[in-house]
């Protein structure tokens, strides 16, 4: 039994649509969206050799016409894209058109398309519901930075695109329905929870439902607010790390700024399902990955008949670059000597061992008078980065807000007195605060509170932690533990169970469950399908990735991938508008 | 515009060792001197080598114990009959065809019978018939374009409808000779007599060429001309005097220009490259068709059958050369193409862009075509090699003959039974049950379908001795169904008694 795979689901369709078209020569159309879906999962050069000899935008098809080539066209069902298309068809350039749109579309625009169609050229139009960015397999994205409009409501175009995004998730696995839960706090999570719920219902009436069916599957949405700690911390798992320090966008790695970057190693194509290595290693930590890479290394060395020895990962480079046989045997290893190497310099230029140690003993342990002291060396310390005094600063904030010797102020002069630290930076503390504080939390963010969570704690100081790095454990974990155990309380994660479903659809067996659940026995999940609103991070990606490890069945997803410094920006643009309004205290209270 | 992975390297490009050879046959020479002498595991490539070590240095790793490797299943349930669950599908799919064809006919039907009786008018109207007037200043010639389409009465008309601007002296009112409405000059539009004939039948038409390349060519393709008066257009004028044509209103030449349109679109030329690229499409059938007898043909050769011989893979091996070399040279000619961009405006930097990205991409494709075939190809061997293979063979099968007696020897003697006249010279057309007796005795008590599949893997083994391919090809088969019989009996036991037989066996 095995995990669903995201990338596989979307891989499936983009399959078919070239199957679909037959044995000639072809052309890939998209828009800026769509191009990313299909980048995620299939290499350019893999597509090629189904002869789909061109690849473009819908936007930009060029003037001349190429009649014998047939347009396989995936697009998103926007407003653009079907007038594009209704341009498009009155003067095709494609000989053939093989339309796909990646989410439902409105009945007349099926019309408006018929009749542009003047030359009889659309042979096909379907919906083929990959409408999400499929990143490992149990991860996924929309691709969305900037969830939160002001006073954290939902803008409506996004509000769209995250349910259409959910439900084309679900229908790509061949699920019409779910019970959906929800964060009760954010009124962002129910307005989603509803939505979701009345469209999948209206939505799904295509799919033959199966009244046997007794798979069910979960889809719990949460907000990030609940938990802002976990894009605040230094990450060392491989992965996770690449974007939290150089960042990783549509799979691809930026290492323009690494300090003598060959030009070919500028812009790095990082994809788990095109390189074994990468695979092997997403969730390894940065030891093993660095050993990995040296034996790597050392049996190319000895395959070579070298004699020099690799100590450091100064060696390898310079190893590399005396091989030029070696840098044509592939990008792949060179790449990832360069990524790894570049890592460890920035690790040990910024001291972030230190750094993150401190950020896991600030979170972990409650030890506030020792920690202070801490936080004042390191701004004293001119080597490390702002950017990590604020990480400590603002995980300072959210974990002692409301401690009685609240030191934060004191923490903020000292770090204006020796450092010069961005304007910018001071207003973000603010606004995470505004943003993830106490205010907004319903959970035990920092495990303070139940008497259970101090004495599990207070075991694991005895027993000692065996990663000083790796001690916190996102909150993600926590709820999904609680749910799968029936322990998740319906008062804060309630689902949403619409009238219409038990009127509709098989009215017997929600019953059934609604009994069930009433009398406290849960009807086990086929799988939780997890949505966070404003991001996920690697650091959840890589604990989900260890709980489906050992049998779980668990996808993630949420509005964007984050590191630190993505996380900022979407934080001060959803608090920006909010702060220093007098109606902010009012809204929050509300939000409760 | 998407990004490929890794970085991908243009040429003849070895895979194993990434030396880049210049030609096709440098490759294949390359490769099969090179890479193929090695053994088999070295032929896998470093990279696989590399990847076992990454593997060896991981387990070191994940030494942390698995002590509740299940610790999530007990919270998951799941319909074990559920095939979905299995093994993933591929997701739903929501079908707009039938829909979108049905609105789509509608349409077309409406502006068809529209198109029909315009094009039925048009066909009288330019008739070649003799008792047809053809001079369009002639009383008669107008007599007969009454006839055809009533022409309105145009004493109501005071504008033009088109333009809107009263008629007078200087704006004279004329009649479209398609619908008979009244329109002014200006708005007139004119269509040639050799057009119209186009029209109604593209196939026969002398115009079929010059329409074809004026589709090719953007802006050129309108089906009529509007002529005026001006005296600059004197000499446009007098050229279309010295054909005739008619004179039509706007909307009933936008209903032919959308039948010409549409004629156009049907007929449109094709370009360079996919002429071209048909060659390597046909080149490359041809190539799936031969490439397997020739492996086949090879691996005999080299097993030291006598079935075929050299000269068959030689000929074989030419014809094979012969594809590559038509896909190699087509596939750079399409690159030339790439940078020329014929038929392409200089400013359509985008329509220039695509073309040489297409040209590119079909190179690109054929080289990796190319790489993968010359990989999977090895040369003829030479008459030596092939001696040698023979030798080699007869000398296994004397051996194993030599074995076989001195088994059954030991057999006669051990089981002292009387009635095992074996025959010590085998026959080489058929293959014989030739079993270890114990077995025998053994398998008498099994089932019979168990007993006959020890049969045919025993004759397995010596048709792959005897190198007898195809038969052995057929006798897996045979193998197979049997297993098939097996698997549906009850007796369970007995199938993987057998199971662990034939693996022995193999």
């Amino acid at each position: 039994m095995t995990n669903l795979n995201v990338i596989e689901a979307v891989r499936f369709y983009i399959m078919r649509m070239i199957e679909d078209c037959g044995q000639n020569v072809k052309g890939f159309v998209m828009d800026k969206e769509t191009a990313s879906i299909v980048s995620m999962v299939y290499a350019q050069s893999e597509i090629l050799q189904k002869e789909v000899f061109l690849f473009e935008r819908i936007d930009t098809i060029g003037q001349k016409s190429l009649k014998h080539l047939t347009a396989i066209c995936f697009l998103r069902p926007t407003k653009e894209n079907l007038e594009a298309l209704t341009r498009e068809l009155h003067e095709p350039k494609y000989g053939s058109y093989y339309i796909y749109f990646s989410n439902f579309i409105e009945y007349n625009y099926i019309k408006t398309l018929s009749e542009a169609d003047e030359f009889a050229c659309v042979q096909v139009i379907q919906e083929f519901y990959a409408d999400y960015l499929a990143i490992n397999r149990h991860l996924y994205s929309l691709n969305i930075p900037m969830t939160y409009q002001k006073h954290y409501e939902w803008n409506d175009n996004h509000l769209r695109r995250t349910v259409q995004g959910l439900i084309s998730l679900l229908f790509s696995l061949r699920k019409q329905s779910a019970i959906i839960r929800y964060q009760k706090s954010s009124n962002m999570a129910r307005t989603l929870a509803d939505k979701l719920s009345t469209t999948l219902m209206r939505q799904a009436d295509f799919a033959t439902s199966n009244i046997n069916d007794i798979n069910q599957t979960i889809v719990l949405i949460v907000d990030r607010r609940e938990d802002a700690i976990s894009p605040l911390l230094n990450q060392w798992t491989y992965q996770a790390m690449i974007h939290e320090l150089i960042g990783i966008k549509n799979n691809r790695v930026n290492l323009s700024q690494v300090p003598g970057i060959k030009k070919e190693l500028e812009e790095v194509i990082m994809n788990a399902e095109y390189d074994e290595f990468y695979a092997n290693n997403l969730y390894s930590n940065f030891g093993e990955i660095a050993t990995n890479i040296k034996g790597l290394m050392e049996h190319f060395q000895e395959k070579h008949k070298s004699q020099s020895k690799l100590e450091s990962i100064t060696d390898m480079k310079a190893f590399i670059e005396t091989y030029p046989q070696f840098k044509k045997l592939s990008g792949t290893v060179s790449k990832h000597v360069t990524i790894v190497s570049e890592l460890s310099r920035l690790v040990g230029h910024y001291h972030l061992l230190e750094v993150s140690e401190t950020e896991q003993n600030l979170i972990c342990q409650s030890d506030h008078n020792a920690i202070v002291p801490k936080i004042k060396n390191l701004i004293k310390d001119d080597k490390i980065q702002n950017e990590d005094i604020l990480r400590l600063l603002c995980l300072y904030a959210l974990r002692y807000e409301r401690h009685a010797n609240n030191e934060l102020d004191i923490l903020k002069n000292e770090t204006q007195k020796y450092r010069q630290f961005p304007e910018k930076y001071i207003y973000f503390i603010q606004a995470l605060l505004d943003y993830g504080g106490q205010k907004f939390r319903q959970a035990d963010l920092f495990k303070t509170q139940t008497t259970m969570a101090i004495t599990r704690q207070f075991i694991r100081g005895l027993r000692g932690v065996d990663n000083v790095y790796a001690q916190h454990a996102p909150l993600i974990k926590d709820l999904l533990e609680q749910l799968l155990r029936g322990k998740l309380k319906d008062t804060l994660y309630p689902s949403v169970i619409s009238k219409d479903q038990i009127m509709q659809n098989n009215r017997h067996t929600t019953n059934q469950q609604n009994q069930l659940q009433q009398q406290g026995q849960q009807t086990k999940p086929s799988e939780i399908i997890v949505y966070v609103i404003g991001g996920i991070t690697y650091e959840e990606s890589f604990h989900i990735h260890m709980m489906n490890e050992k049998n779980a069945r668990i996808l993630l997803g949420g509005s964007y991938v984050h590191n630190f410094s993505s996380f900022i920006d979407e934080v001060i643009t959803g608090t920006s508008s909010n702060l220093f309004v007098e109606s902010n205290e009012l809204l929050t209270a509300k939000g409760r | 515009m998407l990004p490929s992975v890794g970085d991908v390297r243009e040429g003849f490009i070895c895979p194993q060792c990434h030396h880049d050879m210049s030609t096709m046959e440098m490759l294949q020479l390359h490769f099969q001197d090179v890479h193929m002498k090695q053994s088999s595991s070295a032929v896998k490539g470093l990279f696989s080598l590399a990847k076992q070590k990454i593997k060896s240095v991981q387990d070191n790793f994940t030494t942390v114990p698995n002590e509740q490797s299940n610790v999530y299943t007990q919270f998951f349930s799941f319909d074990q009959n559920d095939s979905s669950l299995k093994q993933q599908q591929i997701g739903y799919i929501r079908s707009y065809n039938d829909k979108f064809k049905k609105l789509r006919k509608i349409e077309h039907d409406q502006i068809s019978i529209e198109t029909t009786r315009l094009l039925l008018r048009l066909e009288k109207l330019i008739s070649n018939d003799e008792d047809v007037p053809k001079n369009a200043k002639t009383k008669e010639r107008r007599k007969y374009e009454q006839e055809i389409v009533e022409w309105i009465d145009d004493s109501k008309v005071s504008l033009c409808p088109s333009c809107a601007k009263p008629f007078s002296l200087s704006r004279r009112k004329h009649h479209c000779r398609l619908d008979g409405f009244v329109i002014c000059d200006q708005c007139s539009q004119f269509l040639l007599f050799s057009k119209a004939r186009y029209l109604i039948d593209p196939n026969s038409s002398t115009l079929n060429k010059m329409t074809a390349n004026g589709s090719s060519l953007q802006g050129s393709n309108s089906l009529t001309s509007t002529v005026t008066t001006d005296d600059s257009n004197l000499n446009n004028k007098d050229k279309v005097n010295s054909e005739n044509y008619l004179r039509i209103c706007l909307s009933c030449q936008k209903v032919l220009q959308r039948r010409y349109d549409q004629i156009c679109f049907k007929n449109a030329q094709r370009d360079e490259v996919f002429l071209y690229y048909e060659k390597i499409a046909e080149a490359q059938k041809e190539l799936a068709n031969i490439h397997p007898t020739y492996s086949t043909i090879i691996e005999s050769l080299l097993s030291g059958d006598t079935k075929y011989q050299i000269i068959d893979g030689q000929r074989l091996y030419r014809q094979l050369t012969s594809c590559y070399e038509k896909i190699d040279s087509t596939s750079k000619h399409i690159m030339k193409l790439a940078d020329s961009c014929s038929n392409i405006d200089e400013d359509d930097t985008q329509s220039q862009f695509r073309y040489s990205a297409l040209c590119r991409n079909i190179r690109m494709y054929a080289v990796h075509l190319l790489q993968n075939y010359a990989i999977s190809t090895r040369r003829v061997p030479s008459e030596d090699d092939v001696q040698r293979a023979r030798d080699e063979r007869k000398r296994l099968v004397e051996e194993r003959n030599e074995l076989e007696r001195a088994a059954k020897a030991e057999l006669v003697s051990k089981i002292s039974s009387t009635d095992s006249p074996t025959t010590s010279k085998k026959d080489v057309s058929g293959w014989r049950p030739t079993i270890d007796r114990n077995l025998l005795v053994q398998a008498q008590e099994l089932n019979p379908l168990v007993q006959q599949v020890y049969q045919v893997t025993e004759y397995i083994r010596q048709a792959q001795i005897a190198g007898r391919y195809d038969e052995v090809e057929s006798l897996k088969l045979n193998l197979k169904e049997l297993e098939q019989a097996l698997k549906n009996m009850p007796q369970q036991e007995n199938a993987s008694t057998f199971d662990s037989y034939a693996i022995e066996c193999e």
